[in-house]
């Protein structure tokens, strides 16, 4: 099991490893031009922070590796809860979860845009408590209805605050 | 002395005592709504407080800045999500106190907290606003990298245990705090021509999406009992719902350097309460003879954060009352009203008009002993509020969090990276990322590039280039003070070392 933990992390670190040099070399070069002849006496170029910090990550990523991999079992005893916690969380992952985000993207990404903010919320929490095991149709719509007129009372009427009315609602 | 007396009776009048119950209990409410920090509370209250007089208005506005602090603590802890960004730090030991059955007692440390740190710093404010005063105005951009700097290296260590993910943590945050425009050239920095990245990464957003959306998207996975389970279970043991005597006094030290801390930050302009609250956090967890409980639900993780970001509120108005120099927006709104009111503050208005001084004072303190007893009340309404079944307060937690990230900004984007953040939240989480350490980092990178750039900038106009910090004497001074904290910490390490080995 602590073979399969150690195992875990070093291809966790591989990756980090990974996505972090291809931010330095691809994404920060594409992604912060610095202006020509741009030095330290004009208070740094604007990519300085950027490189610095994606340099940290990988010195610290390189550390971990090489500490796991002259010493396997010292780096086991630090790592042993955090990692056992996160696999029995990860076990946990199932249809529940990844339909509840997959609702929850939904509705920020299409819904909310299209049919605007009230209806989308309605939709949302019908969906959800639907996934999460509440099957009686009529208490779902009550509910989300309920929760959703609260938030219009609060945001609109007392705050004038216009939430999102969508493209088929708002024009 | 008879100037003083006709300051305080400004503020001790039935209508100013009504104003402050009505602005504490407003904040406490507003404070508690996602996305609505103290400062656009007492934007959103100001265009009222013109209808009224000064010693009416004015006891309101500062009585809902103080009752924001705490409201915002509330859903903190109940649900984790703060409700302003000060409250983000109590949601470490908040939240798992509450999970355990103790959400009233949490609550009720947040409150004693709150307001212990709120006194202490009017107390600060009341004798020492001059020299105060005058101490933080001498911190530059030097002094304030470096104490951001040792913020961010102590936090990041501190905060996770492997060290080497909190690090990492604190770094990703650190990258997402660079999205935007850079500070001095106003070059697009990882936007990629998005113009609503320009602005760079709301804090609203990345604090709801980080802890509140992924808590939900973690909890959904729960079993049907647990689901259709009351949302907040609170224990019916009475110790489990006070703060006892006894565990308020094991306290008293955290919430003294808390407010200590708090203090210091709020009388310097720019830092602000959330900054605060984690480096006290930071500290009470590494001062703690009980460093191990803190993440658990630790009392001492919620008086620390606590006092330390309503210390900050009082400590504002130090700049504020000493030099009419705002030291947040919250500082600078209320500087606005009680200039539309005819109220001088500066310099000046200690020698030559001090009467609404010593009238802010007393509502000040008056603030305080209000927000205490209307806290209860509101402990009693978040009891009734959140009693319902779990999956529909997670459900509406989403629309809720949904609606807090638009109303800041009025934009849709902020509402899709508040998911987007959750999903990420969710995933390091189930790979034992800690959150918190990536917040901070975000928190605290615009200020610490700002000043390191500005630094950078000062030193190529002296002829000795960087090396000038070393001629500043408040440089020095913290410096040395760092070094002295650094060395004790070092040699108590030593010592439990030692005493741990002749244990054994």
């Amino acid at each position: 099991m602590n073979n399969a933990l150690t195992r875990r992390e070093i291809r966790l670190l591989i990756l980090l490893f990974a996505v972090n040099a291809i931010f330095y070399l691809f994404v920060i070069q594409n992604g912060i031009p610095d202006p020509d002849g741009f030095g330290v006496s004009q208070g740094l170029p604007p990519s300085f922070t950027a490189r610095v910090t994606v340099i940290l990550i990988g010195l610290i990523l390189a550390a971990r590796l090489i500490q796991l991999m002259l010493n396997p079992a010292a780096a086991e005893v630090e790592d042993s809860k955090s990692v056992s916690e996160a696999v029995s969380t990860q076990s946990e992952l199932g249809l529940r979860n990844t339909a509840g985000i997959a609702c929850a993207l939904a509705f920020a990404f299409v819904l909310v845009p299209v049919i605007g903010y009230y209806l989308a919320s309605v939709i949302m929490i019908l969906v959800l408590m639907w996934v999460m095991g509440e099957k009686r149709w009529h208490q779902n719509i009550f509910q989300s209805a309920v929760v959703v007129g609260l938030i219009w009372l609060l945001f609109d009427q007392v705050f004038s605050i216009q939430l999102p009315l969508g493209r088929l609602i708002g024009g | 002395m008879d100037l003083i007396l006709q300051g305080i009776s400004l503020a001790l009048t039935w209508q100013s005592l009504l104003a402050i119950i009505l602005g504490v209990a407003a904040g406490q409410v507003l404070g508690a709504i996602p996305g609505l920090t103290a400062s656009m509370a007492v934007a959103l209250l100001i265009p009222y407080s013109f209808y009224f007089d000064p010693w009416v208005g004015i006891p309101m506005l500062l009585g809902m800045f103080k009752g924001s602090l705490f409201g915002s603590s509330v859903t903190a802890i109940l649900i984790r999500t703060p409700g302003t960004p000060a409250a983000s730090a109590t949601v470490l030991d908040g939240y798992p106190l509450a999970q355990q059955g103790k959400g009233a007692k949490a609550i009720k440390m947040a409150l004693y907290s709150s307001v212990f740190g709120d006194t202490f710093s009017d107390v600060c404010l009341i004798f020492f606003a001059s020299a105060l005063a005058l101490v933080a105005l001498r911190f530059g951009p030097a002094e304030y990298t470096l104490l951001i700097l040792l913020a961010l290296g102590s936090l990041g260590l501190l905060s996770s245990r492997p060290v080497w993910k909190g690090l990492v943590a604190t770094l990703i945050g650190v990258m997402i705090g660079i999205i935007g425009l850079d500070p001095i050239t106003a070059t697009e920095r990882l936007t990629f021509g998005n113009p609503e990245l320009e602005e760079g990464i709301g804090l609203i957003p990345m604090l709801i999406g980080f802890l509140a959306v992924s808590e939900v998207f973690r909890q959904m996975g729960g079993s049907n009992t647990d689901l259709s389970a009351t949302a907040i279970r609170y224990s019916k043991k009475r110790d489990d719902n006070r703060v006892s005597w006894f565990e308020f006094r094991g306290c008293i030290p955290v919430l003294f350097r808390s407010s200590a801390i708090g203090t210091a930050i709020g009388a310097m302009p720019g830092l602000g309460s959330t900054v605060a609250a984690f480096i006290a956090y930071g500290e009470a967890r590494r001062t703690s003879k009980t460093p191990e409980k803190f993440g658990k639900g630790s009392l001492e993780g919620i008086a620390a954060p606590e006092a330390a970001n309503n210390a900050v509120s009082g400590a504002n108005l130090i700049p504020l009352l000493a030099f009419g120099i705002p030291g947040d927006i919250a500082a600078a709104l209320i500087l606005g009203a009680l200039m539309v009111q005819g109220v001088t503050v500066g310099p000046l208005a200690f020698s030559q008009n001090p009467l609404p001084i010593f009238a802010i004072y007393a509502a000040l303190i008056l603030a305080n002993f209000v927000n205490l007893a209307i806290g209860f009340g509101l402990i009693r309404v978040a009891k009734l509020a959140f009693s319902i079944p779990r999956r529909l307060l997670l459900a509406s937690v989403l629309a809720i969090a949904a609606a807090g990230s638009y109303a800041l900004r009025g934009s849709l984007f902020d509402v899709q990276l508040v998911f987007v953040f959750g999903v990420m939240g969710y995933t390091m989480m189930r790979h034992g990322f800690p959150p918190v350490p990536l917040l901070i980092g975000f928190i605290l990178m615009p200020l610490l590039e700002e000043n390191l750039r500005t630094v950078l900038l000062l030193a190529s106009t002296y002829d000795e280039g960087i090396l000038f910090v070393f001629k500043r004497p408040a440089f020095l001074a913290l410096l040395a003070l760092m070094g002295s904290t650094i060395a004790l910490v070092l040699w108590r390490r030593r010592r439990l070392g030692g005493i741990g080995q002749a244990n054994d």
